[in-house]
């Protein structure tokens, strides 16, 4: 396998090909960086070119595009408060916290770092264990990944937040969200009415858009100031590349988790970064600085946020199931290649798999290199008053809402769903969690009713459930005594 | 690569490059030099968009992709065909638009799935659209398989209905898949149907897991993921659903010959030909789940419909379009005008009678309001 | 009780019928489709409860001044001038489509609330609908028409 590795590697550096994956990594930043479009968008435009091209240098373009969303949409996180995608919303949790004291230029740099690194690991891993992968994968059925799903959400529900219970009630939320309009399992379309516009229910870009920029902007005009609260950036980029370093046991982790849970068909990318928040929190000594610019939350979230490209695309690869609309976009594009995504990618189109794996490497490290570069001029944005550069983002996110369906209904959901996020924001609700429950619904809705209908009551009983249903009330216990204790000490 | 490629690949990069990543349009060039004697010329230097209603990446647009890829050196000199994506509602939103807004100039064609005609057939709300009132330019009938675990210890489809318990998974009664729930309901199958998976890949993972045992795949899934599970004694395939032809006949899937189709295995079972309304149901879910087609408007210029159809007349005589569709879309025919508008007719003008039965048994079967 | 106490528990409040509706309204439907919903909405009708009284028990723990600040009353004001414009600009996008609001919009804004000299203001406005128009090109996006007139549609 390593002798067709280097071979593989040959195929990548042709330059003909390279020129392909620089392409698809300019492409992937523009999409990133600007919030609201996401890999949908990107795949889309570049999908037109693919047929008839050279099948590697397709593959480079595709995957360099896909590749590099999870770096460039640390800007927005970091910058405004706004996840830039779903798989980087643990990051804004620290990273905007030192955006406001001036350091964002701490923030991006370690962010990037980390990506960088976390990208390398996912693809290395990606390597080593796609061989593995397939048993492995098809030992989680569906009362399982039920329970995963589950644990996922109860440790973000506790993560985000100063109040436990609101945190869970903010998934639910979340979760309910996602129940607008047309049902997964059968042909009800559920609390829309005639809508024609919600019976596909409410965009994901726009939900998140509209909870986290929207109030954001309002306040940030109605306090008359920057996003930064000081004036100066301080902190250089190098000692984010030293924290990344210091902190190498944290990336290597974070990247590890990041690629197993990436591979779970179903809970994919969405938390991720959650998780290995947690396990950020949880190995350091001194938890109080989570939340305000704790740059262990930066590099964890980030780390795994690249990796899990990896572990995305094992069961992309090996079972043609897409985990996310990216990956859903790159499997139409092999298939237009001519390549059928299953078993074969180990046997007779191994050579594609390791094209994939290398410009998924590739495209990482140009990738956090061409962030770096951008990162100077783009965090002087932290420094200018929001009243003369939020008229343009609003602009801009309006552009991003409406190219979901095309249709007013996309303004509008924007807007309502930004004053009701406004509201979670001035009342103390956490709304992070909402976004995660309403990107995770589908699934979770999913695996519940195939157990219900597939084994009564009897899934209830299974051990591996049980296990992970005893962890997840561990989790709940533990975490809402520390959030009581952390309370008690602020009221005394 | 070939030289054509090249061409167009180096082409397209200069574009490409030249507006940072900022072009579009399709570049093809002629790499076939087409008969094109009887073209009315309606698009030369033109561009035609294929409204496919859907995001991109699914069956529907990577058929249409293949289209806008192969066919513009037969559509006219410096033709080309772009897809255009309009997702919402499962296809109805973008269909909708293709009959409310769409202009009737022949610059816009519409790409039929099983999305939108679901929808259509059992008459849905929220379905401004009817396809009898456009004009058809090709379609094309896809197969697919049901195959079982090996485990339950059946060989051949008529040992079915021996075997206790049969599980199927589903995504929803309205998907491609309930062609299958259809042929279990003409065939009289008792089985167990579960619905929620996300798509026909994580049922076919349920069916590797054991958590169903039955399963349906169309034939591109079925070459690339199930077969290998054929070849591993782990799965035994069963009976193809059968392709409709030219004539609007059920015949044998080209890509599995030596399957029986869902018909042979009714007169092997009840030693006579199926008929009767589970068969006008059958056929009806058949050719709305499994045809793929091109339509455009009535009102249309003539010079445009009749430029289209002969673009695909003529592609379908050319061997090297041909092999090129065998290697995407799979040994099927390409049907054109009125071949085209038969082979779907037991979907568009089925029977009341028919369709209440479906209602009816899905309601009874499934709780599922059709 | 102090303001913002109020005005917290109202929202729950809203936010429970909300629920109690979605709880009802699902009960029409088939068993697939209805058992997330209820499963869901009734478990967070539960903790919204809990929460409630949490509510209200953390409070006594405070003096009435550390409860935060009301929405009612300055902070609403401070803010509404800010909402109006959000108004004004998805009425003049409902009117003339996108493309000329925005320019509008941003110039406007930039003159009055954003201090900038005029030329800045106008400058802005044109590099973004350069910006736009090159965006729509490039990614082949589509602009919010408006009622009269939409240009670049």
């Amino acid at each position: 396998m390593f002798e067709a590795a280097l071979e593989a590697l040959s195929i990548v550096l042709d330059p003909s090909r390279l020129v392909f994956m620089l392409l698809g990594v300019s492409v992937g930043l523009i999409v990133g960086i600007l919030p609201g479009l996401g890999g949908v968008v990107g795949m889309s435009l570049l999908l037109p070119f693919v047929y008839g091209m050279d099948t590697y240098a397709a593959i480079a373009m595709l995957i360099g595009m896909a590749a590099v969303i999870a770096t460039a949409d640390t800007f927005p996180s970091v910058l405004i408060g706004v996840p830039g995608s779903a798989g980087s919303q643990a990051t804004v949790l620290d990273g905007y916290p030192l955006a406001q004291q001036g350091r964002a230029g701490l923030a991006l740099s370690a962010a990037f770092s980390a990506s960088l690194i976390g990208g390398l690991i996912g693809a290395l891993v990606l390597f080593l264990i796609l061989p593995v992968a397939r048993p492995v994968i098809l030992s989680f059925k569906s009362p399982h990944l039920f329970m995963l799903t589950v644990l996922g959400l109860c440790v973000v529900g506790l993560l985000a937040g100063k109040y436990p219970f609101r945190g869970i009630l903010a998934t639910l939320f979340g979760i309910l969200i996602a129940m607008l309009g047309s049902a997964p399992a059968s042909v009800t379309f559920r609390f829309v009415g005639d809508s024609t516009y919600l019976m596909d229910g409410v965009p994901l870009a726009i939900l998140a858009m509209g909870l986290f920029a929207v109030p954001e902007i309002i306040d940030l005009l109605a306090e008359n100031r920057a996003v930064s609260k000081v004036k100066t950036l301080s902190e250089g980029w190098k000692s984010g590349i030293k924290a990344t370093f210091t902190h190498r046991w944290l990336v290597l982790r974070s990247s590890a988790l990041g690629v197993a849970v990436g591979a779970i068909p179903g809970l994919g990318g969405s938390v991720v970064d959650w998780l290995s928040y947690g396990q950020a929190m949880h190995t350091t000594k001194d938890k109080s600085r989570f939340g305000q610019g704790e740059i262990r939350g930066v590099i964890a979230p980030e780390s795994s946020n690249n990796a899990k490209e990896g572990g995305a695309l094992i069961p992309t690869l090996l079972f043609g199931i897409p985990g996310s609309g990216t990956t859903a976009v790159l499997l139409g594009g092999l298939i237009l290649l001519g390549i059928q995504p299953g078993p074969s990618m180990l046997t007779s189109n191994l050579p594609v798999t390791l094209t994939v794996v290398w410009t998924l490497a590739l495209a990482n490290v140009v990738g956090a290199l061409a962030c770096f570069l951008l990162s100077r001029p783009i965090a002087r944005l932290s420094m200018i008053p929001a009243s003369k550069f939020a008229p343009f983002l609003i602009i801009v996110m309006m552009v991003g809402a409406y190219q979901n369906t095309r249709q007013w209904g996309d303004l509008v959901a924007f807007i309502v769903i930004g004053l009701v996020g406004w509201l979670f924001k001035t009342y103390d609700w956490p709304r992070a969690p909402v976004l995660i429950g309403f990107v995770l619904a589908p699934s979770i809705e999913r695996y519940l009713t195939i157990s219900a209908s597939r084994y009564g009551w009897s899934w209830l009983a299974d051990p591996i459930v049980i296990v992970i249903g005893l962890v997840s009330i561990a989790i709940l216990f533990a975490g809402a005594r520390v959030k009581g204790k952390s309370q008690t000490r602020e009221a005394s | 690569m070939n030289n054509d490629a090249r061409l167009r690949t180096g082409r397209l990069a200069a574009i490409l490059l030249a507006a940072a990543g900022l072009s579009l349009g399709v570049a093809t060039t002629a790499t076939a030099q087409a008969e094109q004697a009887e073209l009315n010329g309606f698009y030369d230097d033109e561009t035609l968009e294929i409204l496919t209603p859907w995001s991109p990446g699914g069956g529907a647009d990577t058929w249409g992709r293949f289209v806008a890829a192969t066919l513009p050196p037969y559509l006219g000199d410096d033709a080309s065909i772009q897809v255009v994506n309009r997702p919402g509602a499962g296809g109805v939103q973008g269909t909708n638009e293709f009959e409310l807004r769409t202009a009737s100039d022949g610059y816009t064609v519409l790409l039929q799935s099983a999305g939108q005609v679901f929808p259509f057939m059992y008459g849905s709300q929220g379905v401004r659209y009817d396809f009898r009132h456009y004009a058809p330019i090709a379609a094309m009938a896809q197969g697919g398989v049901v195959y079982a675990r090996s485990d339950l210890g059946i060989e051949d489809p008529q040992q079915l209905w021996e075997a206790d318990n049969l599980i199927y998974g589903e995504v929803s009664p309205q998907a491609i898949g309930s062609t299958a729930l259809a042929a279990f309901v003409l065939l009289d199958l008792p089985h167990q149907a579960i619905f929620g998976y996300q798509s026909r890949g994580p049922a076919r993972l349920a069916l590797e897991q054991g958590e169903t045992n039955i399963d349906f795949q169309t034939t591109s899934a079925y070459t690339s993921n199930v077969q290998p599970l054929v070849d591993e004694g782990i799965a035994v395939p069963l009976f193809s659903m059968g392709v409709i032809n030219t004539k609007g006949e059920l015949v044998r899937d080209p890509a599995f010959p030596e399957l029986p189709t869902v018909a042979e295995v009714y007169e092997k079972r009840y030693g006579k030909k199926p008929s009767g309304l589970a068969w006008d149901a059958y056929r009806a879910v058949l050719s709305a789940g499994s045809i793929k087609m091109l339509w455009a408007k009535k009102d249309a210029p003539e010079a445009s419909i009749e430029d289209l159809r002969q673009a695909f007349r003529t592609a379908r005589q050319d061997p090297e379009f041909i092999a090129e569709s065998e290697a995407t879309n799979g040994p099927y025919e390409w049907l054109v005008g009125e071949e085209a508008y038969t082979a779907m007719s037991s979907t568009l003008d089925v029977s009341e009678e028919a369709l209440d039965f479906l209602r009816k048994t899905f309601r009874e079967r499934y709780d599922a309001n059709l | 009780m102090s303001r913002r106490l109020l005005e917290e528990l109202v929202f729950m409040a809203i936010i429970a019928v909300i629920l109690v509706v979605m709880l009802w309204a699902a009960m029409d439907y088939p068993f697939t489709a209805r058992l997330m919903p209820q499963v869901v909405a009734g478990t967070a009708l539960l903790l919204l409860v809990i929460e409630f009284v949490q509510t209200v028990r953390r409070s006594r723990h405070k003096p009435a001044t550390e409860h935060g600040e009301p929405l009612f009353g300055d902070k609403l004001k401070r803010t509404m001038p800010y909402l109006l414009w959000l108004a004004a600009l998805y009425v003049a996008v409902s009117l003339i489509g996108l493309v000329i609001s925005a320019a509008l919009f941003c110039a406007a804004f930039g003159y009055f609330v954003g201090k900038l000299r005029w030329w800045a203001a106008l400058l802005g406005s044109v590099l973004l609908v350069v910006f736009l128009i090159a965006l729509g090109e490039g990614f082949n996006l589509d602009w919010p028409p408006g009622y009269f007139f939409s240009p670049f549609h």
